[in-house]
């Protein structure tokens, strides 16, 4: 359903003209999950907040976002607050900063489903529980009324997972989600997300600089190098026989182990 | 805690308490006594602090001059935080000309002595204690203002915010609900310096007879009164010096305090992590 055709975005920083995304072209099939990769400082989260409509006031765009058609680069800013969650959802870097400090887990979750569903404050409480019980977060009734920094990085994450997920949205759009988090937790996350998506019947996008992360996890994949899309296609395929030189050298960088 | 911090809040509580419950226990404190009327009277057992030239007793006339310092500062502090917070808020976020604008009324504001500021408005208004009150909040709202805007504009950066923005929620929630409780650390540091200088304030002009009228007491008017009889009764001029000096010093040092107290920095230590 999302469409992003021939996007340029350039940073106006002191009347210097950046660029950032050169001609970028991507398609989420409906129900797939599509991987972007690529090295820091290529675009990748960027592309996710031009999608969201975050960028800061020095960003300029051009070319079309579309979904379900309609071009968001028409939208005002209340129509992107009336997309965002509830069709796409964004899933954040670092998820202990993305959670606010002074509010507990239960406050945040409430006031977030309050906004997209209409329910009362005990229901949406009653769905909030369930919500967290469905990423593991155990004993979720008690802990519901505990402070983001009371959890592990990996546990705010689950929680950032399920309150994205509690918007119902119909893309979700992980930036980077496993970046701050040891080997276990990864697979962890990347498991649910892959399992919340199959749920709650969404497309996703993965973020990621990983391309093991990418290999297991998406069904396509974009490489993106220098704000251009270098290659893109079906995993497999891609995998099996990479035509571009970057994309050779990203696969070559995944550690392989070895026996001496 | 450390010991002027302590000492601090026992004298502020204690004079918070006196002044509350005072109504409840004595008479009057405007009450004449004509056969004390002409020549004031020193401290004794049953007036602690004398008698002033009215044959009023100035123990209870501090007290009630207490109630109007307290008030006046809560009061005002309370406008001058209303409109700073507001207004630094909205500057910090919106940022760009919104931003330049505001900060330039403030730069302007700010260059206005505010005493004479004030003497102008109490000449032209009919000076009594709301007027002080309001005059003084209105006219001292510009630092907590630029303290907020400070905040904000570091505050509008922190992921946070963009992960409400993500999730659809409104500017006006995310400004009032998630921004501003970060930003009440500094306020209510300032708050209570700004209480200290609200004091003080309403003793000058009530000193210079454009604050609260006799024969209402106030601790700047009981000085002013006193004038007249330094050498005969220096007490007169002694105890409500003395009060407004105090108060004002502890408020300061509360300020202080609190501001070691919840300083980043110092709490970290204290963060209690529930890892699975």
């Amino acid at each position: 359903m999302l469409d992003i055709k021939t996007l340029n975005l350039d940073f106006i920083v002191d009347n210097e003209r950046h660029s950032v995304l050169k001609n970028l072209s991507l398609t989420v099939p409906s129900g797939a999950t599509l991987g972007i990769v690529g090295e820091s400082g290529s675009g990748k989260s960027v592309t996710a907040y031009s999608v969201m409509g975050l960028l800061p006031k020095t960003a300029e765009v051009s070319g079309d976002i579309l979904w379900k058609g309609q071009n968001l680069l028409d939208y005002t800013e209340e129509q992107w607050a009336s997309i965002r969650g509830s069709e796409i959802g964004l899933i954040f870097q670092n998820p202990q900063a993305a959670l606010n400090p002074v509010f507990t887990v239960a406050n945040q979750m409430i006031e977030t489903i309050m906004l997209h569903q209409h329910l009362s404050k005990e229901q949406a409480r009653a769905t909030a529980i369930e919500l967290l019980e469905k990423v593991n977060i155990t004993n979720a009734a008690d802990r519901i009324d505990d402070y983001p920094h009371q959890f592990s990085i990996g546990m705010c994450q689950r929680i950032m997972i399920a309150m994205t997920v509690s918007m119902r949205p119909k893309l979700l759009i992980a930036d980077e989600p496993t970046a701050s988090l040891d080997v276990t937790s990864q697979q962890q996350i990347l498991r649910l997300l892959t399992e919340v998506k199959s749920a709650y019947d969404m497309d996703l996008i993965i973020i990621s600089h990983d391309m093991a992360v990418i290999a297991e996890h998406c069904d396509y994949v974009a490489v993106l190098y220098l704000g251009e899309v270098v290659e893109s296609g079906k995993t497999d395929s891609i995998f099996k026989n990479p035509k571009h030189a970057y994309t050779k050298k990203l696969i070559d960088a995944i550690p392989k182990i070895s026996f001496l | 805690m450390t010991k002027k911090l302590l000492f601090s809040i026992l004298y502020l509580t204690t004079l918070l308490i006196a002044a509350v419950c005072v109504p409840f226990f004595s008479q009057d404190p405007t009450l004449i006594d004509m056969a004390q009327l002409g020549s004031p009277q020193p401290p004794s057992l049953s007036h602690w602090f004398g008698l002033d030239d009215l044959g009023r007793d100035i123990f209870l006339r501090s007290i009630y001059g207490a109630r109007v310092s307290l008030t006046v500062a809560f009061v005002a502090v309370g406008i001058s935080l209303c409109i700073g917070v507001l207004v630094g808020i909205i500057s910090g976020f919106f940022s760009g000309l919104v931003d330049a604008i505001i900060m330039r009324l403030i730069d302007t504001l700010m260059a206005i002595p505010t005493l004479f500021l004030i003497l102008i408005v109490q000449v032209m208004l009919k000076p009594s204690i709301v007027t002080v009150m309001v005059v003084i909040g209105v006219s001292s709202w510009m630092g907590i203002a630029r303290l907020v805007r400070a905040e904000v504009l570091s505050l509008k950066e922190r992921p946070f915010v963009s992960a409400c923005k993500a999730r659809g929620l409104s500017q006006r929630r995310i400004i009032f609900k998630h921004i501003f409780p970060h930003t009440l650390n500094p306020v209510i540091v300032a708050a209570t310096l700004g209480m200290g200088g609200a004091i003080l304030l309403e003793s000058v002009l009530s000193f210079l007879g454009l604050g609260v009228q006799p024969p209402h007491a106030s601790w700047g008017n009981m000085l002013e009164n006193s004038l007249g009889f330094l050498r005969d009764a220096p007490w007169m001029a002694l105890i409500p010096g003395c009060l407004i000096t105090l108060t004002v010093l502890s408020l300061n040092f509360l300020g202080d305090g609190l501001w070691v107290l919840i300083d980043p920095k110092a709490r970290e230590n204290n963060v209690r992590h529930k890892d699975s």
